[in-house]
């Protein structure tokens, strides 16, 4: 369970790199919160990197402090060449307009007092001289893409709104300013799973006309899988494991990535309940266990565990684990789909 | 078991809501009966009235809910609608008990574990305050908690999500009732920790022997846990049969479309999902023919005029209501002459890329 380790990372060529970043808080007393620690990973220029855990992991955290909202304990936040960390605080700003964020609330999200067009439109009156005609047809287009009608929405106000429609609105919201990137928080965690396809579905269609580049934070494996081109597994603050969906899938190297995959409800009465359930609770982030950080709840714990933190490793093409005793996986994979 | 009685049965049960925008059908006519022991899993989405149906059955509605003449409600024979409160409160609790979403929200922060597990305890068992301790501490260990004799001392905002919803579950275990309402009681959690609640209901109901009522809005979490499911939307139920039968002969559309819309860990990912177009209809109108028809790849001018009811397949216990079940030849006819026209009876435009 290593976030030390960097064999995964891909060079120069990426978007957005984001190295040894640790977040701590303070939580009374002289004890620190250690949210995540020393974590790396990047994303290419439309790629969708998918970041998955339980509650707990840091992955909302990680997803922040991309954003600077706050700015990381110690580590680099690379994007599009500039060091985000480092940034005077009036740059950040404009720099952040091209990274945008979508939450899990999509109702709570959104200013109950606002009509929609001007929760939309917010973003283009801080940022541009646009006329009121151009920034109203800018806002009109991005409703129109997300499938709202902009005549029937603009002047209602978010109640009137279901929760699936709520998170059409800040997905619209998000895309006035053009970003390059939109961080999604659990977006469709709080959905039901027919208005989940929606968004899903909305959110690739997203992707494909703006030539966005995603980061989807879930703890659903199966919503993860669907809209990855990359996974990194987390767990207590640390990566797991990282590979594409489909290898990931097929062949889960890391215990913890097996215990998640086996919890996954399969919607097929033949299909048998495992019995695999992870053991016990998450160990507390003001002490996280030595070694290995999953060490406390799984199967295959030796000594060497406590002793010693694995470090990311390559075990096949494009396939990396942090574990000293992963499972065994065919060294040859097929390429991830296509 | 056939031949015994049900332990509940449910008659035409509808339950409407005085609302300032008018009456608000949330439940509209729904029968089924489960038996001593049994799981059934009620499955739909947000707004088709799986809640309500349960909180009707349990009697614990708002003020300005109405129960039309002809809802029948029986619980071991007996009519619970006809409860005094003070009878009600016996009830509740001894022989129904009802777990929620959200642990936090269904658990009193400024009351210790203890305290609260202990109260039913007390009240209807009469236990004195050390013989309930003892239960609750024992109600601990068989939900799983480690350490339970700290965590009785404790508050709710000193344990995690998926440790607050065993505590929930003790407390409804407490005096063994007879049925347990599960309403909804994992979709607050992480999927690994649903695993644990939902394998803990399943070796408790096993172990103890109570009848079990799972709502949820995921065909997943049914799928392994109940033995018959009923599917319901804007407060009708559309398709019931046991588990196997549903999923292998899925007959109502609606179901079809929850089942088609989970992402599934076999498919390869960036796999387009089918969603269900539009959302569910506003049930203070009249509404008229199948309620799910605006939202139907097959419907039918007739879909639009008359309601189709339950009715018999043909095999045991498996009941829908369409006039163009899955699977059948109506239905591919109505879906090719659909798709000919590229528009339903309905008007859903067949070949939009059924963004909304």
């Amino acid at each position: 369970m290593a976030g030390t380790g960097k064999a995964h990372m891909r060079g120069e060529e990426a978007l957005v790199t984001v190295e040894d970043l640790v977040m701590e808080f303070p939580a009374g007393r002289r004890a620190v919160v250690h949210a995540v620690s020393g974590i790396s990973f990047d994303i290419l220029e439309g790629e969708t990197l998918g970041l998955v855990g339980e509650s707990g992991c840091g992955k909302s955290t990680t997803g922040r402090a991309m954003m600077q909202l706050p700015s990381p304990t110690a580590g680099s936040v690379r994007f599009d060449g500039v060091e985000m960390t480092e940034l005077p605080k009036e740059d950040l700003r404009r720099t952040r307009t091209r990274m945008q964020m979508i939450f899990q609330d999509p109702i709570s999200s959104l200013n109950p007092r606002r009509k929609v067009k001007d929760i939309v439109a917010e973003g283009l009156s801080i940022w541009h001289n646009d006329t009121g005609e151009q920034s109203a047809q800018k806002v009109n287009e991005v409703l129109d893409a997300v499938g709202l009608d902009p005549e029937v929405v603009s002047d209602r106000r978010p109640h009137q709104f279901s929760g699936g429609q709520c998170q059409r609105i800040c997905i619209a919201r998000a895309l006035v300013l053009d970003p390059k990137v939109i961080i999604c928080d659990e977006p469709v965690s709080a959905l039901d799973v027919s208005v989940q396809a929606q968004i899903l579905n909305l959110l690739e269609e997203m992707k494909e006309r703006y030539g966005l580049t995603l980061v989807f934070i879930a703890h659903d494996l199966a919503v993860v899988k669907n809209v990855s081109d990359r996974v990194v597994v987390m767990y207590l603050g640390k990566v797991c494991e990282v590979a594409g969906p489909d290898t990931l899938y097929a062949h889960p190297a890391h215990p913890y990535t097996d215990v998640l995959l086996a919890s996954i409800p399969e919607p097929d009465p033949d299909h048998p309940v495992s019995d695999r359930q992870i053991e016990g609770e998450l160990p507390s982030p003001i002490n996280p266990p030595s070694g290995c950080r999953f060490r406390t709840r799984c199967e295959k714990v030796q000594d060497l565990c406590s002793e010693e933190e694995p470090v990311l490793r390559e075990i096949a093409a494009d396939h990396y684990v942090a574990c000293h005793f992963p499972n065994e996986v065919p060294v040859s994979v097929n390429g991830d789909g296509a | 078991m056939a031949a015994e009685q049900p332990l509940l049965e449910v008659e035409n049960l509808r339950t409407y809501f005085d609302t300032p925008r008018g009456i608000l059908k949330a439940v509209d006519g729904v029968s089924f009966t489960l038996d001593k022991g049994e799981t059934i899993g009620i499955v739909g989405e947000s707004g088709s009235g799986k809640s309500v149906l349960v909180r009707s059955i349990m009697n614990i509605l708002t003020s300005n809910a109405i129960i039309p003449d002809g809802s029948e409600v029986y619980f071991d024979g007996k009519d619970t609608r006809n409860l005094s409160r003070s009878e009600a409160k016996h009830f509740w609790g001894t022989q129904m008990a009802m777990i929620f979403q959200d642990p936090m929200t269904s658990l009193n922060p400024v009351k210790k574990v203890g305290v609260q597990i202990t109260e039913s305890i007390r009240y209807h068992l009469g236990a004195s305050k050390q013989e309930a301790m003892g239960r609750a501490l024992e109600l601990m260990v068989q939900v799983g908690i480690p350490e339970p004799r700290k965590r009785l001392k404790e508050y709710p905002h000193q344990l995690s999500g998926g440790m607050r919803q065993r505590v929930t579950i003790a407390i409804a275990l407490a005096c063994n009732p007879k049925l347990l309402i599960a309403d909804e009681p994992t979709t607050a959690l992480d999927v690994t920790v649903q695993k644990q609640i939902l394998d803990l209901l399943a070796s408790l109901q096993e172990e103890l022997g109570m009848a079990m009522i799972l709502i949820t809005h995921d065909l997943g979490v049914v799928a392994g846990r109940a033995r018959r499911i009923g599917v319901m939307y804007a407060g009708k139920m559309v398709e019931t049969a046991d588990t196997t039968t549903l999923f292998h002969h899925m007959n109502h559309p609606y179901t079809e479309a929850l089942f088609k819309s989970i992402p599934r860990v076999e498919h390869q990912s960036h796999t387009r999902l089918d969603a269900i177009s539009g959302r569910p209809p506003d049930m203070v109108l009249d509404l008229v023919g199948c309620r799910f028809a605006p939202r139907c790849r097959y419907a039918q001018q007739q879909c639009l005029t008359d309601e189709p009811d339950l009715f018999d397949t043909g095999q045991t216990g498996h009941r829908q209501a369409c006039f163009y079940p899955v699977g059948s030849a109506e239905n591919a006819e109505a879906l090719a002459a659909n798709q000919a026209t590229g528009i339903t009876a309905a008007g859903l435009d067949l070949t939009a890329a059924a963004v909304s």
